[in-house]
């Protein structure tokens, strides 16, 4: 490869792959199984996500705009994820059960279909770019 | 019928207006030149809001790996972390909570103390530093304008260079409780404008007039644009805005000060709708006030501020010479002016010294420096005291001092350039009016 790496889109890119990778680990697993859904994976997912959306701010072109929106996606549902496991593991009085988990892994997943887009844009984006 | 080609090339068919060079039909740009302040700012936090976020996300992290006490020895959990890290980070300080630490959470709480202080300070130290950049100021000075002139629900006037012309334009515009838009590319000037006391809430900008996107920013491509002025005292730049306007908006009425016939040619080329060269309109009123004196009495208090008197008459100047002692372009415009009219006029260099006036009828110091005027004229009262004195003012400094000396006629260019600007702006009738006064005979104006 010839020429001056964009750094900028190299941080970016990391970190969205990251974002999704991170996501569909904590996804993959039976739905309702709490020790098959690491909390950790989960609270990474939603540090690195708003990571990503923090990066796109600013950016004035078409497909940053779109990757913006899709991060932001991602984060607020991994975010409110993130609430429904404290209300089930602190606040409910039953305990963090398979019920609680079924509804937190589906809203990660559905998470992770718009992490898979950032996913898809950035390739288009990388493509189009070596193209030029 | 349309021509078929100009329809291909994509542009749409402008409408036919003789007098324009324009082919095809162009929006204005109003694009701001600089980046928009709301993605200045985005791209800027981006740094800070990252290094927070993750001296956040690391030490909640860490914390709930820390072991716990002998009496509670489970961690605590990622949201109790989360809960201590927020209050701690956010340098509120609840204390211990939900129960007292153990010794290693206890330094891992020390430690997200000085992260987060060192995180904040960074942040906030970035964001001010930004708050005071040129670019971001100017940038966000600029949206500011644009918003500004695109609320304008009235006509108004784009005035573009606010000099000694411009501010008395815009001083006779408000008189006349019309609006305007001032731009010109001396930031004192526009702060100047601030101070002067406007009823109205000027929009000003410290930018060129030779940028079309800065003049579509001020409203030329606005529906209520409805004249241009260009004031500056670049010929080249007023060119610029003329063309500009020519081809963009070239329905809109176009008024541009211009110094030399090279340029004022040009400026008529791009069919200006009036190009005002101040030295040629002064000698030409000289003419005309030696010529038709009634005519020139009629004319001035037309175009005299409201409530001035009419201004006494001129006579017997016809017979005798002129002496004109004058530099650069104003003595060979007056000069040849007064010429054309019949008189007889001795053209001198003010660097030679002195003029001798002893016989003439009239003289014009319009020498560049107003000092040197004030000196040379002086000197032609003492010598000569029935002479008719003509002075070149060129700083608005020196009017007290001018005033006081009484001459018969105080050129200041400047002045008579807003004084015909303001008069054509406001009401084409009224200027045809004056016009018309101008090109009728003596015997007419007497009635």
């Amino acid at each position: 490869m010839v020429g001056v790496v964009n750094r900028e889109k190299v941080v970016f890119g990391f970190f969205v792959l990251l974002a999704a990778t991170l996501n569909f680990g904590y996804v993959v697993g039976d739905i309702d199984n709490p020790r098959l859904h690491n909390v950790y994976e989960l609270y990474a997912a939603v540090a690195v996500n708003i990571i990503a959306t923090i990066l796109k701010f600013g950016d004035r072109t078409q497909i940053g705009a779109v990757q913006l929106a899709t991060s932001l996606v991602a984060s607020i549902q991994l975010i409110i994820a993130a609430l429904v496991w404290i209300w089930g593991s602190h606040v409910d009085a039953g305990g963090l059960t398979g019920e609680h988990m079924a509804s937190v892994v589906s809203i990660a997943a559905g998470a992770l279909l718009a992490n898979f887009v950032s996913v898809i844009l950035l390739i288009m984006e990388t493509v189009s770019y070596r193209r030029r | 019928m349309a021509n078929l080609l100009q329809l291909l090339r994509g542009g749409t068919l402008a409408r036919a207006r003789p007098d324009s060079l324009r082919r095809v039909r162009v929006d204005v740009p109003a694009e701001p030149p600089g980046t928009d302040a709301v993605f200045l700012i985005l791209r800027r936090v981006r740094t800070p809001l990252v290094v927070l976020v993750s001296v956040f996300a690391v030490m909640t992290f860490g914390l709930s790996f820390m072991p716990g006490t002998e009496e509670n020895p489970d961690r605590l959990s990622v949201f109790d972390s989360f809960y201590v890290i927020s209050y701690t980070g956010l340098t509120i300080g609840y204390g211990e909570v939900p129960h007292a630490f153990s010794y290693p959470q206890r330094i891992w709480v020390t430690l997200t103390i000085y992260a987060s202080v060192v995180a904040w300070s960074y942040s906030i130290g970035a964001l001010l530093s930004l708050a005071q950049e040129q670019t971001f100021r100017r940038a966000l000075a600029l949206n500011r304008f644009t918003r500004k002139v695109r609320a304008i629900q009235e006509p108004f006037v784009l005035v573009v260079g606010y000099g000694q012309a411009g501010e008395a334009v815009c001083r006779a515009l408000e008189d006349q409780g019309r609006n305007f838009v001032v731009l010109d590319s001396d930031p004192e000037r526009i702060e100047h404008l601030a101070l002067d006391n406007y009823t109205t809430d000027v929009p000003a900008m410290a930018a060129s007039g030779r940028d079309p996107r800065i003049l579509g920013m001020a409203g030329l491509g606005h529906p209520n644009c409805e004249a241009v002025l260009a004031l500056t005292d670049n010929d080249e730049t007023n060119l610029s805005v003329v063309m500009t306007v020519n081809l963009l908006r070239p329905e809109l009425m176009v008024i541009a000060r211009c110094s030399d016939r090279e340029h004022a040619q040009q400026m008529h080329d791009f069919a200006a709708d009036v190009v005002i060269n101040p030295f040629d309109r002064y000698g030409a009123y000289l003419v005309m006030a030696l010529r038709r004196p009634s005519g020139f009495r009629l004319a001035s208090w037309l175009m005299s501020p409201r409530g001035s008197e009419l201004p006494h008459k001129l006579e017997h100047l016809t017979d005798g010479h002129w002496v004109v002692s004058a530099d650069g372009t104003f003595g060979f415009e007056v000069t040849r002016d007064l010429e054309s009219a019949g008189l007889d006029v001795v053209l001198v260099d003010p660097a030679d010294g002195r003029p001798d006036v002893s016989d003439a009828v009239g003289f014009i110091a319009g020498a560049e420096s107003d000092i040197v005027n004030m000196a040379m004229a002086a000197h032609a009262r003492i010598e000569n005291d029935n002479l008719f004195i003509a002075v070149r003012q060129n700083s608005a400094v020196n009017h007290a001092p001018l005033r006081a000396f009484d001459a018969d006629s105080v050129f200041v260019p400047t002045e008579l350039l807003a004084r015909e600007a303001v008069a054509r702006i406001t009401s084409p009738n009224y200027w045809s009016f004056i016009d018309h006064v101008l090109h009728e005979d003596d015997d007419w104006d007497a009635r």
